[in-house]
């Protein structure tokens, strides 16, 4: 069964007195533990099926179901709990709570749940991502580079199905994006998540198992890179 | 997530906010810490009329009037009282015999066991000593003080000559504001007769005190005898009834004490909206990453309320801090207008009240922003250009009318009237959008103003009025009204003042004499004639109280509570005279001007004052009592009366003709010119006239302005509380967009702008501020005070401009220091720093 499935999904926006259609009739099926890549060039709508495929949006029409619930069907509060039990986030801006220590931001999404060993899971996996010794500290004393790393590790601090990444290393220099990279799938593999990046980073996009293409809204490409995974 | 674990977070962002959140919660500081100080005194008072009431009242019983008690009435009250005592009180002028001076004072001719309950308080001698031997007096201090008057100085008093044998500083039940115009003399009743000024139609005041066994016989006194009494046209007074009454007295000024601290307490919510509004809007992002994390609206809201409430409890308990001290400051400036001495206590209700005002007012301003933050929609995580698509149209009109509600609620409950409370909540709405409107056309006239200027700094500190975070039409709004608030009370003490001009206008008589017997009228008027005095028309005075009105006989209409007619309509003398026509300041607004009368019932003239406050029309009747005489009347026309012209102004007027028989006194007035030889006339003629009564109306004028004095400061000290909350929002913006100045003062300086040049363009901004806020205060006091002078009080419009100006020029140079000590900070920053984000 998949854990992510889009069908017919169309969004529209209105501007001004324009609609404007910024996803047309996108069907997608995403398995377990795959990694994807969305890729297309700016304003083919990637940031939104991200959005919509996360529930943090509704779609104008079409169903998406993620980790078995119809998102269109639920409620705000709802799919808050959905993204609450199910999904990590990755930032292009990190987005870390700047009043929270690394060890803190962590552990949100455990505490968020209601998990007795959030901190000991959080220090494991700041432990993991090279940060156990910036465990108190406060973003702002963080580089780019480790404040993504703790963003990576408060997205899979609450064991989600599914991350979706958002440029995770658009805001970062190449040396330190290809460390990013590599802990992103790491993790995924080491956790079995099902991965979703959107990235402009052709060499990061097919790193992932499998590409799908966005160009003004519609779905041209959707090839299959690395097999043995799926 | 638990409860306590969304607590310890909302916690964790405080602790981390806190150097913020404390400064934007000084907005509020100011206002409860006023609210808390009139909430204490009001307190205090109560607990000490509480305590001194039967003091106060002066006894289990009392009847006063200004007529005479029967005596089959006083024999029966006397046989259910344990001791008794009985007073008589009326103005009257004494001469200081050793200092040639004359002044108006009250004479209380008493007992020898009065006050039955309470002390005088004498500063010098034994005020017991004017009933055990005779030809003693007890002077009020301020008479001693203002005189440099000791004891055994000698005094006249009518036909009698005294000797001051004590000095008091306070009697039973007297205020500082009624020994300010008229101080109490104490003679003994025993040496009244020889002074020769009490006489049929005088005005005395007579008062009959009686301690009774115990409380049960007290309250079964009042009510046997309470029908009689009012029957005879005297007014009775219990413990409960003079508790009841002394706590009308007061309603009024706290009524005003806790709205012009509600006020303050308005701009601090606006100023802390505001401040919440910047701060909230910060958190956008932050709102938008929980929700993707999976906060609920529940979630997100409890975490923002536990800080928004927070930032209210911080205000309020700094602000109850102030308030202490206010509290010590407060008593001393209302002292005169107090009949106890109040004693500052701690009121655990008023603590508590103080603090849930705070919080409501923070958690009331500071929700229309947070409700539109818990819309923020989690796509503003990975876009923060997107706004939302939801329309807060409707919600932000709920929110207004749930923060009008809760308004017109507090209002009411600090007014103790819906009535009031819905129009004054109304009235500041009304006045805060003006403002608010007038603000943005007055920036908006700057503005484009300054594009014909050449300077490059005063062009650049124009347009950062338009600063996005600067609150600049807030501020102008905050300051303004502190500005109307100040300004008014000057604008209309110096228009009422210079409408009341007397030494000018030899029109106006500034000498008055009363009690004057029939056959001593032409000996005076000649008198003063000889004196190059202008004499006016004597007038005759005959005293009455009024025995029926409109059908029911007083008892029942004191008894009928569903009408709101004064009881002092019931309960006061009229001092009435006969014409044949109108006075040169009167004029007639309805009805008929009956100039002679033949017989039947009698048509007389009323003021519309009176008759609104008495809620009398033409064809009422009414029955007089005269010396027990019962007069029928009927209203034939109602008067307006220019009291500004100081002339004699009678509240009814009787047809010429209707008064024979009546006992008359009559009043002669004049206007001395040589105020140099206004003494030796008053001097003279008390020496030849031993019987009459002279009032000096310069004087009685400049007692009078005393008063309004002490008054008006009482109201400025509460309208600071209003200046100082615009102050503290003025610094909380300062705070609030520190960063931003900072980061274009770097940029100006990369580009080549040196310190100083930045240093003027900052002051020129403050100045700028300062001059629109000042004018959007004057421009609306000048308007609502011209409307109010010609409207209500129909008097010139005479502004004081030199007072005013000063304090004009005060708030601008205010308001630009304080820019000015800001900015010095800014400019000196690094420019790197400041754009790398470490400063």
């Amino acid at each position: 069964m998949s854990i992510l499935k889009l069908s017919n999904i169309s969004q529209r926006f209105v501007s001004g007195d324009k609609e404007i259609e910024v996803l047309s009739d996108i069907n997608l099926e995403v398995n377990p533990g795959e990694s994807l890549s969305i890729v297309g060039p700016s304003g083919s709508g990637k940031t939104t099926m991200l959005g919509l495929c996360a529930g943090l949006d509704r779609p104008t029409s079409g169903k998406i179901q993620l980790a078995g619930k119809n998102i269109e069907d639920l409620n705000e509060n709802q799919r808050a709990e959905l993204r609450r039990d199910n999904v990590g986030f990755v930032f292009q801006n990190f987005e870390l709570i700047p009043t929270l220590t690394a060890l803190e931001n962590v552990s949100l999404p455990l505490d968020l749940k209601g998990g007795r060993d959030s901190k000991s899971i959080a220090e494991d996996l700041l432990n993991k991502v090279g940060l156990a010794d910036r465990a108190h500290h406060y973003p702002t004393q963080l580089s780019g580079g480790e404040q993504q790393r703790v963003a990576i590790a408060r997205a899979f601090s609450n064991n989600p199905s599914i991350v979706f990444a958002d440029e995770p290393t658009g805001n970062l220099d190449e040396e330190t994006g290809q460390h990013i990279e590599d802990l992103l799938f790491d993790l995924n593999r080491e956790k079995g998540t099902t991965l979703i990046l959107v990235t402009h980073n052709l060499e990061l996009a097919n790193k992932a198992q499998r590409i799908i293409e966005l160009k003004m809204g519609k779905l041209t490409r959707d090839e299959i890179l690395q097999k043995d995974t799926i | 997530m638990k409860f306590s674990g969304l607590f310890r977070l909302a916690f964790v962002e405080l602790n981390h906010n806190r150097f913020r959140l404390f400064i934007y919660s000084l907005s509020i500081s100011i206002g409860i810490a006023a609210l808390f100080a009139t909430g204490s005194l009001k307190k205090d008072l109560i607990t000490q009329i509480d305590k001194e009431t039967r003091s106060l009242v002066g006894g289990d019983l009392v009847i006063k009037g200004y007529a005479p008690i029967s005596d089959s009435l006083y024999e029966s009250v006397i046989n259910e009282a344990e001791k008794n005592a009985s007073e008589k009180s009326f103005a009257s002028m004494v001469v200081f015999n050793n200092k040639g001076q004359t002044r108006l004072v009250n004479v209380r001719a008493i007992s020898s066991n009065y006050p039955l309950i309470g002390d005088i308080t004498d500063k010098e001698g034994d005020s017991r000593r004017i009933n055990k031997e005779q030809g003693f007096v007890s002077i009020n201090q301020s008479l001693a003080i203002q005189y440099d008057l000791k004891l055994n100085d000698s005094l006249q008093i009518g036909n009698s000559n005294f000797l001051i044998g004590a000095v008091h500083s306070k009697a039973p039940g007297q205020s500082g504001i009624a020994a300010t115009v008229a101080p109490t003399v104490f003679i003994s009743l025993n040496d009244l007769d020889g002074t020769g000024l009490v006489r049929i139609g005088s005005r005395v005041q007579r008062s009959y005190y009686f301690k009774m066994k115990n409380e049960k016989t007290a309250k079964a006194a009042f009510e046997n005898f309470e029908k009689l009494v009012i029957d005879e046209g005297l007014r009775i007074e219990n413990i409960e009834s003079g508790r009841q009454r002394l706590g009308r007295t007061y309603k009024n000024l706290f009524r005003f004490l806790n709205l012009a601290a509600f006020i303050a307490l308005i701009i601090g919510g606006i100023g802390v909206g505001s401040a919440i509004d910047l701060f909230l809007s910060e958190k956008k992002k932050t709102v938008a990453v929980l929700k993707c994390i999976g906060f609920k609206y529940n979630q997100i809201a409890t975490l923002f309320l536990v800080q928004i409430v927070a930032l209210g409890l911080f205000g309020s308990l700094f602000g109850i801090a102030i308030g202490l001290g206010i509290q010590q400051v407060l008593p001393t400036l209302f002292q005169d207008i107090f009949v106890v001495d109040i004693s500052d206590g701690f009121h655990a209700s008023v603590f508590w009240i103080s603090i849930l005002s705070g919080v409501t007012i923070s958690v009331l301003f500071g929700l229309r922003t947070l409700i539109p933050l818990l819309m923020a929609t989690p796509m503003m995580a990975l876009r923060s250009n997107l706004e939302s698509q939801k329309d807060f149209g409707k919600i932000n009109i709920i929110i207004r009318a749930i923060q009008l509600l809760v308004l017109v609620v507090i209002t009411w409950l600090l007014a103790g009237d819906l009535v009031i409370s819905i129009v004054f909540t109304g009235m500041l709405l009304v006045l805060m959008l003006s403002l608010w409107g007038l603000a943005v056309l007055l920036r908006k006239m700057a503005r484009k103003a300054s594009k014909s200027f050449k300077s490059f700094e005063w062009k650049y500190a124009i347009n950062s009025l338009y600063r996005p975070q600067n609150q600049t039409v807030l501020l102008i709004s905050v300051i303004g009204l502190s500005v109307i608030l100040v300004l008014h009370l000057f604008f209309i003490r110096s228009s009422l003042i210079s409408s009341f001009q007397l030494t000018e206008n030899e029109n106006r008589p500034n000498l008055i004499i009363f009690d004057i017997d029939k056959e001593a009228v032409e000996p005076i008027s000649n008198f003063l004639t000889t004196k190059e005095a202008t004499v006016f028309d004597p007038l005759s005075i005959v005293p009455m109280r009024i025995h029926q009105f409109k059908g029911r006989s007083v008892y029942e209409w004191k008894k009928d509570s569903t009408h709101s007619i004064s009881p002092r309509v019931f309960n006061r003398e009229y001092r009435v005279t006969e014409r044949d026509m109108l006075g040169d300041n009167e004029a007639l607004t309805s009805g008929e001007w009956v100039d002679n009368y033949t017989d039947g019932i009698i048509p007389i003239s009323i003021e519309e004052n009176f008759a609104q406050q008495a809620d009398l029309e033409l064809g009422d009747e009414l029955k007089f009592n005269v010396f027990g005489s019962i007069l029928s009347a009927k209203i034939s026309s109602i008067r307006k009366v220019d009291f500004t012209q100081m002339k004699a102004a009678f509240t009814i007027v009787f047809p010429k003709g209707s008064l024979e028989g009546a006992p008359v006194m009559y009043a002669v007035s004049a206007h001395v010119a040589d105020k140099d030889k206004m003494m030796n006339i008053q001097n003279e003629l008390l020496d030849r006239f031993k019987n009459v009564s002279v009032i000096d109306l310069e004087l009685v004028f400049e007692s009078v302005m005393e008063v309004g004095a002490k008054i008006e400061m009482a109201i400025q000290f509460m309208f600071s509380f209003s200046a100082f909350t615009a102050l503290i929002v003025l610094i909380n913006t300062l705070y609030v967009t520190r960063f931003q100045r900072m980061r274009e003062s770097a940029v100006l300086r990369t580009l080549g702008v040196v310190s100083g040049r930045l240093m003027r363009i900052n002051i020129y901004e403050f100045l700028v501020l300062g001059i629109l806020s000042v004018l959007a205060g004057v421009l609306f006091s000048l308007m609502v005070t011209w409307l109010l002078m010609v409207f209500l009080f129909k008097v010139p419009f005479s502004p004081d401009i030199l007072t005013s100006g000063i304090i004009l020029l005060g708030v601008v140079l205010l308001v630009t220091i304080m820019g000015a000590i800001n900015s010095r900070s800014l400019v000196n920053v690094s420019p790197m720093n400041v754009l790398r984000g470490n400063s």
